[in-house]
């Protein structure tokens, strides 16, 4: 099924053989990359892709595959604006290692010192959150993603509504991928600066890097040119899809930028701070962010993949991993029809930015991977062949379960309840309410501005979904009946059970 | 203060974090034609450089001991040798026997990794409420309580049984958040052990003996310094000081035993590590699940600070250290008690276990003699003097000590008096966590009593007192007069604030 709504980070663990200490040639800019990026993108099916390669303070390389839109004859460039997704959140960790420099705030400190009200579902957890907490997913919580994602509330109404979230894990126990807790950070740094995060991006990291071409919402791109347009894969076919807008989780992944812009910020990572002799970051800050703080386990695909990665760790907005004896610090990017790819080699000076206009796909981790082989003399290994094979088998594996699904489904019963009986709003703290109504003589489920699908009898009280908008796909929601016949709650798997208000 | 004095330098289960060799790569990683070659000489160097009487080395590769001598003598002035048989006290190296067992009653069923601590040991308490609640197996063994490395003096040389132990140290303020960091937690293994006893239903010391030290042949490893042989080939702690080597007595550690207590010889631990290399297989018998041995081996709080390009994660697992080194994956863990310093290491890829057992302290002979050992097996040579370096940051760190003594006592207000007469400082004072303790008038002066302690206290400045204590920590007894001018309070440094008994 479709998750459009993940801002994910790509776990993405990587490997190959452990290879001798080496010194590095020097390779001439772009050499054998340019034919591998071409094939990579044809065989993952992806409409256009922007990669820039950072070595030494220099970007030496910076080139556009393909086209913004598929059926369109506009190429990207270097200067094409994508959505950079989850790799926003080292830019909300960067403004508040400016704060951490000025001494106006202190990893350490606790987030209610900055936001009084804001509270967790347990009293010790609100009580004991600190700014790395926010910043490093070990807050115990699940994702909770659908509280923001098409759900029209505010910055503020998703953080009051955090609160009923209910911990997953035991608090700091292990990693657990938590947006929200990077809105919670930028609104941290917006209540130290009395200034919108948007703004305090823009203007304490955008415009001292010259980064021009980027913005922190969906709403300014419509006045500016040479844009990509998302994709999702539809009915097994690369569709255009709208850009989503996310606004109000903006601090964990809004930001929209060109590969030309994100080599600057690149630079600015790897020169500890320092862009082009100014000191925007105290080198000691960076190290902190870029230094590994929350171990995560590498799944079992991961070690299977990459038997040379041995330890994965989070950084602050970066995850850290140890590389053929190297240490990489990298961050995925996922939004709709957007994927991206931010890898530092800071021992070798190097950097690699790649962003796709194609979502469900690890082309570029592997078009990554493969910059970073490429220049640190590793060996010659086909990162796109491998993900790709991964990437399918995990496709077959959820058509697999689709199947299932579709062959455990009792045929020939009835709803308990004539159809008239189901309407009602049903309603949660955290995600709200669904409306669900009835439309001539079928049910018709309402879930914010966004999420309005058609009801269809699956079996017994459980019902298909079918949301209008197909980027939303197909959903089984089961109602549930008390003892007087009345529906009491209508159970919506991975999100909640909401309860019957009226 | 308590463990700062050098007399009690390493006096304590230490877990010593290893700086890491940085230092330029090695260039190619050659296979050496004979490893081992010179391996003798350089162990006789390091052993007289650190003035120690006895060091003994195994080497284990690919499933083989292939390297196991003794150097030195078992006890200084005395002419006989250390053997591979001889008995050495292993610190802190008991902890992963503590973790390995617990594995082993996780196979078995009898516990969840996840178990609370309180669903083992009912009347358990720690300070915060929260975290007694929240405490569980995998908390207790890898030192993330937020208790910090304290309350060592709670069973150091003390009468108190574990039961007393696990009882009093509820009492202990936590000096960090729950989960947030490394605090090196003795106590916290104790529970553990307790843990470990009641799940096997057979005790702490008898699974140990039982589940491990049977099935690996380790026949003459014990569990306490009362299970030596009076006769047998089994060497006497020393302490190291100044130039000066002196035979000091066993320290028995009974009441923390899960903690520090096995005593055993290279030939013994070399099984041990084979066992561990193995993935829980020892020659063909499998005694512990891989999937769970595996456990004990994932970072489960990061560490910090190793920082080089040569290693770039440091995590503690449960009971083992785990990093990477050029690539590799490493689980190691060290051990300190009184004139006995020990080291534990494995390289799972290269098949490599190291055992490095010694009479002495404070040194760091181990260090020294493992990533020799280590540069042997990765690069064919060992990359640097580690001796030198080893020797070379003793020698500023005891300077450093130095100097800050030598500032102490510059600020000493020599020529101050007592407030009040010395008699009426005598009396019982306690602490929830350690009990009572006395001050008593002794000839002319007065006399510190703590269980079966005596020390003198001698004046320092105004009602501050120097108490040495018969361990060779010595620490500052400072009494806090009232308004009444009686005693109100005596702030004991290293232990706490103790108040009148009346």
């Amino acid at each position: 099924m479709l998750a459009p709504w993940r801002l994910g980070a790509v776990a993405l663990a990587v490997a190959s053989t452990f290879a001798a200490a080496q010194k590095p040639p020097a390779r001439p800019s772009g050499v054998g990359l340019d034919g591998y990026v071409a094939k990579a993108l044809a065989d993952w099916e992806a409409p256009g892709l922007a990669i820039a390669v950072v070595r030494n303070d220099s970007v030496i390389f910076a080139k556009g595959f393909g086209v913004r839109e598929i059926g369109k004859p506009d190429p990207v460039t270097p200067n094409t604006v994508f959505a950079i997704g989850s790799t926003s959140k080292a830019f909300t960790v960067g403004l508040l290692g400016m704060l951490v420099d000025e001494k106006r705030i202190a990893w350490d400190d606790r987030v209610t010192k900055y936001l009084p009200s804001f509270e967790l579902f347990d009293s010790y957890a609100t009580r004991d959150l600190t700014i790395r907490d926010l910043l490093t997913h070990r807050s115990g919580l699940p994702r909770g993603d659908r509280v923001w994602s098409n759900s029209g509330y505010s910055r503020a109404e998703v953080l009051r509504r955090v609160r009923f979230l209910e911990p997953s894990w035991p608090f700091r126990s292990r990693y657990g991928y938590q947006n929200i807790m990077f809105l919670a950070a930028g609104t941290v740094a917006e209540s130290v600066e009395s200034k919108s995060w948007d703004d305090l991006v823009s203007e304490r990291i955008f415009r001292p890097l010259g980064m021009r071409r980027s913005v922190t919402s969906t709403i300014l791109l419509p006045s500016m040119t040479d844009v990509a347009t998302p994709h999702e894969k539809l009915g097994g076919k690369t569709t255009a899809v709208e850009w989503q807008n996310i606004d109000n989780i903006g601090p964990a992944g809004s930001i929209n930028s060109s590969v030309t812009d994100m080599a600057q910020w690149i630079r600015l990572q790897l020169g500890q701070g320092t862009y082009q002799g100014k000191k925007l970051l105290e080198p000691t800050t960076v190290k902190e962010m870029h230094t590994a703080q929350m171990h995560q386990r590498l799944s079992e695909e991961d070690e299977k993949n990459y038997p040379e990665t041995h330890l994965l760790s989070n950084g602050l907005g970066w995850a850290i991993r140890d590389y053929r004896g190297m240490k990489v610090v990298s961050h995925g990017g996922s939004i709709r029809g957007m994927r991206a790819q931010v890898v530092l080699v800071p021992e070798r000076k190097l950097g690699v930015v790649v962003l796709t206009n194609v979502a469900e796909s690890s082309l570029p981790t592997a078009v990554g991977y493969k910059v970073v082989d490429l220049y640190t003399a590793g060996p010659a290994k086909d990162w796109s062949g491998l993900l790709l094979a991964s990437t399918k088998a995990a496709r077959d594996k959820a058509a697999g379960e689709r199947r299932k699904v579709e062959a455990a489904r009792v045929m020939g019963t009835k709803p308990t309840l004539e159809l008239s009986r189901y309407p009602g709003v049903y309603a949660d703290s955290m995600y709200g309410d669904i409306k669900i109504t009835a439309e001539g003589d079928r049910l018709v489920a309402t879930f914010g501005p966004q999420y309005t699908g058609d009801l269809a009898h699956w079996n017994y009280d459980t019902f298909e979904v079918t949301w209008r908008n197909p980027i939303f796909g197909k959903t089984l929601v089961t109602f549930q009946l008390d003892a007087n016949g009345r529906t009491k709650s209508l159970e919506y798997p991975d999100v909640a059970t909401f309860g019957r208000r009226n | 203060m308590f463990g700062t004095r050098h007399s009690a330098l390493g006096a304590r289960l230490g877990l010593v974090v290893a700086a890491l060799a940085a230092g330029p790569l090695a260039g190619q990683f050659k296979p050496a034609s004979d490893p081992l070659a010179g391996l003798d000489q350089y162990i006789e160097q390091v052993r007289l450089g650190w003035r120690l009487p006895g060091v003994a080395v195994g080497i284990v590769r690919n499933d083989s001991l292939i390297y196991a001598r003794g150097f030195g003598v078992k006890v200084l002035g005395q002419g006989d040798s250390i053997t591979p048989r001889t008995l050495f006290a292993i610190g802190s190296n008991t902890k992963s026997f503590t973790s390995t067992a617990a594995a082993m009653m996780v196979d078995d069923g009898k516990l969840t990794w996840n178990d609370r601590a309180t669903k083992w040991l009912p009347g358990f308490q720690l300070y915060d409420q929260y975290v007694t609640r929240e405490l569980t197996l995998r908390d207790v063994m890898s030192h993330r309580a937020g208790l910090g490395r304290r309350g060592d003096a709670l069973w150091y040389g003390t009468d108190y049984s574990r039961a007393d132990i696990l009882e009093r140290i509820r009492y202990l303020k936590p000096n960090a958040g729950f989960r947030t960091e490394m605090g090196y937690q003795n106590i916290m293994f104790l529970a553990a052990g307790e843990i470990v006893g009641r799940a096997s239903g057979a005790g702490y010391d008898e699974t140990i003996r039982k589940r491990i030290f049977a099935p690996l042949g380790m026949t003459t490893s014990n569990l306490s310094p009362k299970d030596l042989p009076s006769q047998g080939d089994v060497s006497m702690p020393h302490s190291i000081s100044q130039g000066i080597v002196k035979r000091i007595p066993w320290r028995n550690l009974d009441n923390v035993a899960p903690a520090g207590s096995i005593n055993s010889n290279i030939v013994e631990m070399a099984q041990y590590l084979r066992m561990h290399l193995g993935n829980g297989t020892y020659q063909g018998a499998r005694l512990v699940s891989a999937a769970n041995l595996n456990v004990t081996k994932t970072p489960h709080i990061n560490t910090g600070g190793v920082g080089d390009s040569l290693s770039h994660f440091a995590g503690y697992g449960l009971g083992w250290v785990v990093q990477d080194y050029r690539g590799r994956r490493i689980a190691w863990h060290n051990g300190g008690i009184d004139g006995m310093l020990s080291e534990m290491w494995t390289i799972p890829e290269a098949g490599l276990g190291i055992v490095v057992l010694t009479n002495g302290s404070p040194h760091s002979a181990g260090p020294a003699i493992v990533w020799n050992i280590i540069d042997r097996f990765l690069l064919g040579q060992p990359s640097k003097d580690y001796l030198a370096e080893g020797l070379k940051r003793f020698e500023a760190a005891t300077a450093a000590q130095e100097a800050r003594e030598k500032q102490t006592e510059a600020e000493r207000a020599k020529d101050s008096k007592p407030s009040l007469a010395l008699g009426q400082y005598a009396g019982a004072y306690v602490d929830g966590m350690y009990g009572e303790i006395t001050v008593a008038t002794s000839g002319d002066g007065l006399e510190f009593r703590w269980q079966s302690s005596r020390a003198p206290l001698v004046h320092w400045q105004y009602n501050s007192f120097r108490a040495a204590l018969p361990n060779g920590a010595e620490t500052f007894v400072t009494f806090q007069v009232g308004r009444d001018g009686r005693v109100a309070r005596v702030d004991i440094d290293g232990l706490g604030s103790f108040t009148p008994r009346r």
